[in-house]
């Protein structure tokens, strides 16, 4: 029993740090060598909480911490991270990746040497023999030419049988690939059917200048912009990710592409999560006060059924919702077209798709509202009302000076709560409408209903000139921001920070 | 007198149906054209004139039955690890005094109000750049995904569990601690069995979140084959409504029966779960 108290801690704890070395190798590969070293040192520090005795309570919280610290405070910063980059199409190899693809081009020099060759064969294996104009016979060894011959190719060597001339191009596939690495940075490959020729690599990397010489043109080329470029400013696909520092946030501000459809999202953002909100929380408190009437039959029955919306997993009510509004089809178009012989473009124009949000969503979110409302209402003294009406208060004083009042203050933080879920309600505007229609006067992925967490959605996944995954990250960033705020103001407001401090 | 106040109530009977209709005007709709000859939008009524059950024998060669598989794969495995992780943790948090608790308790009740979505841009590299070290946690498989939910969930359930584990008296645990029964035995055979109903609603709120989810999956999961639910049905819809307006009814009853009857059976549980914090009790 003792040894097995000693035993599991040490175990336990050279399982995290094995755990926590090869994530922070991974994440010092994805994310730079410094995010690995951090990584590695919360592992750690992890692992000495596990087994010094007086920390003992974390033996049960660390693997949850660590679950928490990869899949979700790891990607908050890494967030922050991207979004100081310029990360996106074009633009997703780092430098190192792009200087060593660029460092294997090769060129073809004026007054190149050019070899006749021989193929010999020894079952698949293949061996290559060069002649050159004067006649010597060579065979690469050990990045060198080594003279073996003189004039006529030998019909055998190292075991290796000649291949015939008139089976040679049966086997040029085979040669297409091979590249040979000679001595002085240049190479043997094959340049037409019956020569290899003596390659040069085009592209010198020089660290200490930071800048890469092309040898056939004699340029030197200076990383600019995430690209390698010309002195002419013409670039080297592929570019690379780099640091931009506040260009991103600065592009919200200047640069008329993003800022236009930038202010329009936001603000729409703000008002359809105020909107949407209010709208619900009418609705629902407007039920909730019917309902909470010990007299009225039913009760029971009904707050079950009015609830169904929100049993029901939004992403399929939405696509429901989405053929009912069908402006050519839909059974709604039909059936105002039978009625008032009207027929509504949900989806065509931006304020029917911002009415078609809304009555959507609040099909979607009055039960809740409806339920905490119900929650709160049952929650007030019966006395007060008693009282009241000995007063000889009528049922809307009551309802002004007891109900409502006394309501707002237990649901307050939950209006608060529910403000910042639509704020970020993605799968509302994604699914029902996709930011549709279109913003006519600017060129933009941002549609008139879009809020700003499909806006980076789309930015970042389905851009069509491309992905953005940096701009995406800043405007990411923004929305933490706003709902970072909004919750503060919301503990301050319900005393969350102060009941909490009980619990230390 | 008491006739009068049933009069009154009239009124609000009829302003509860006129929502019960809004509330099932989807609904109705929806079992109809899963019912219906036919496939398309065009001319449904929402008495169907033919009646069939070709929508659902045609779910098998949708796809159906494989999305549906892939969402309780991961919707199941995410609860019951949630459940796992989150219990470990809440005990302590509830249990012990110890050195770095509050800031710990603070550094949550500060992250769980950023939903996982927020981070999606970086889950998505973080999943492409770890699928090429750990092949089953990267991008397009499901392994990746409970990852990405699990890691989300465990901030706001730590708390809501430890809310739980408060009320248990410790006079409980401090008897079998003096019966011989060491720390991790009073948390598996005391504190786990009496907290059954928060085990329950963090299990069935984290199945019932993940299964509901549309973002990440869409994001992580690329190839037809490992779709969820969410994904697979919103894929197979878009942009097809005139023709598979009636196999897509029936997959969307059919899918989402088992989650509303799970709501309704055990909607006060539920509720009181997903209110929690709010409604001051």
């Amino acid at each position: 029993m003792d040894l097995y108290k000693t035993i599991f801690p040490i175990l336990y704890s050279i399982i995290i740090v094995v755990i926590g070395i090869f994530f922070s190798y991974i994440i010092g590969n994805v994310a730079g060598i410094i995010w690995g070293l951090i990584f590695f040192l919360v592992t750690f520090f992890f692992s000495l909480l596990i087994l010094h005795p007086k920390t003992y309570p974390w033996r049960y919280i660390v693997p949850a911490f660590l679950l928490m610290f990869i899949f979700m405070i790891y990607p908050i910063i890494y967030t922050i991270q991207i979004a100081f980059t310029n990360y996106g199409t074009g633009h997703i190899l780092t430098k190192s990746q792009v200087i060593e693809q660029l460092e294997k081009e090769t060129y073809l020099p004026q007054n190149t040497q050019n070899y006749e060759y021989a193929i010999y064969e020894n079952g698949n294996k293949i061996k290559i023999l060069l002649k050159d104009s004067s006649g010597n016979i060579y065979k690469i060894d050990n990045k060198k030419l080594i003279l073996i011959a003189k004039e006529n190719f030998p019909s055998e060597f190292e075991g290796y049988k000649i291949v015939p001339r008139e089976k040679k191009f049966s086997k040029i596939s085979l040669l297409q690939n091979l590249k040979f690495e000679l001595e002085d940075n240049s190479f043997l490959q094959l340049s037409d059917l019956n020569h290899f020729s003596l390659y040069k690599q085009r592209y010198v990397y020089i660290p200490e200048e930071d800048v890469i010489i092309d040898r056939l043109t004699n340029e030197r080329l200076i990383p600019k912009g995430g690209f390698f470029t010309r002195p002419n400013g013409e670039k080297i696909i592929p570019g690379f990710v780099e640091f931009v520092g506040m260009e991103n946030f600065l592009r919200l501000i200047k640069d008329d592409r993003v800022s236009k459809p930038f202010l329009r999202v936001f603000l729409w953002t703000i008002f359809w999560a105020a909107g949407t909100t209010l709208l619900n929380f009418t609705v629902g408190l407007f039920l909730a006060l019917l309902m909470n009437d010990k007299n009225l039959k039913f009760k029971g029955i009904y707050r079950t059924l009015l609830i169904v919306p929100w049993a029901i997993p939004a992403f399929i009510s939405l696509l429901i919702w989405v053929g009912l509004l069908n402006t050519e089809v839909g059974v709604v178009n039909r059936i105002l077209f039978s009625l008032f012989g009207i027929k509504i473009p949900w989806f065509l124009e931006t304020t029917w798709a911002r009415v078609a949000l809304f009555v959507v969503n609040l099909w979607l979110g009055y039960p809740y509202a409806m339920t905490v409302c119900l929650g709160a209402l049952q929650s007030i003294p019966e006395e007060l009302y008693e009282s009241a009406k000995v007063d000889g208060a009528s049922y809307f004083q009551q309802l002004r000076s007891i109900t409502l009042p006394l309501l707002l203050t237990a649901i307050g933080p939950l209006l608060v709560g529910t403000f910042a879920f639509n704020f970020n309600n993605f799968n509302v505007i994604y699914l029902l409408t996709a930011g549709k229609p279109p913003m006519s006067d600017i060129s933009t992925v941002a549609g008139t209903t879009d809020i700003l967490i499909s806006y980076t959605y789309k930015l970042a996944f389905e851009g069509g000139r491309g992905q953005d995954y940096g701009l995406a990250a800043t405007i990411s960033i923004i929305v933490f921001i706003i709902i970072a705020t909004i919750s503060i103001f919301n503990f301050w407001i319900s005393g969350m920070f102060k009941r909490e401090v009980r619990y230390e | 007198m008491k006739k009068n106040k049933l009069i009154l109530q009239i009124p609000k009977h009829i302003i509860i149906w006129i929502f019960l209709i809004f509330t099932f005007f989807p609904v109705a709709w929806t079992i109809s054209a899963s019912i219906r000859a036919g496939g398309g939008l065009v001319g449904q009524k929402l008495i169907p004139e033919n009646i069939t059950i070709e929508h659902y024998s045609n779910l098998k060669d949708i796809g159906f039955f494989n999305w549906i598989k892939n969402s309780l794969i991961v919707s199941v495995t995410t609860a019951i690890l949630t459940v796992f992780f989150v219990s470990l943790a809440a005990y302590a948090f509830s249990k012990f005094d110890f050195w770095g608790k509050k800031y710990s308790l603070l550094t949550l009740l500060i992250l769980q109000m950023f939903p996982a979505i927020m981070g999606m841009v970086a889950v998505y590299l973080l999943l492409y750049h770890l699928g090429k070290y750990i092949p089953f946690l990267g991008l397009n498989t499901l392994s990746g995904l409970i990852m990405v939910y699990l890691g989300g969930g465990i901030p706001y359930n730590i708390w809501l569990m430890k809310g739980f584990f408060d009320s248990i008296p410790d006079s409980l645990e401090e008897s079998a601690l003096i019966d011989g029964a060491t720390r991790f035995q009073a948390y598996y055979k005391i504190i786990l069995p009496l907290s059954t109903p928060i085990l329950s609603v963090v299990a069935i709120t984290s199945f019932i979140g993940t299964y509901s989810d549309f973002l990440l999956a869409s994001i992580v999961l690329k190839d037809p084959s490992k779709y969820t639910f969410a994904v697979g049905l919103r894929n197979f819809i878009s942009g097809m409504y005139d023709v598979r307006w009636g196999d897509f009814a029936a997959a969307s009853i059919l899918g989402a029966l088992p989650i509303v009857i799970m709501f309704l059976a055990l909607q006060n549980l539920i509720v009181s779960g997903l209110t929690r914090g709010a409604v001051k009790e």
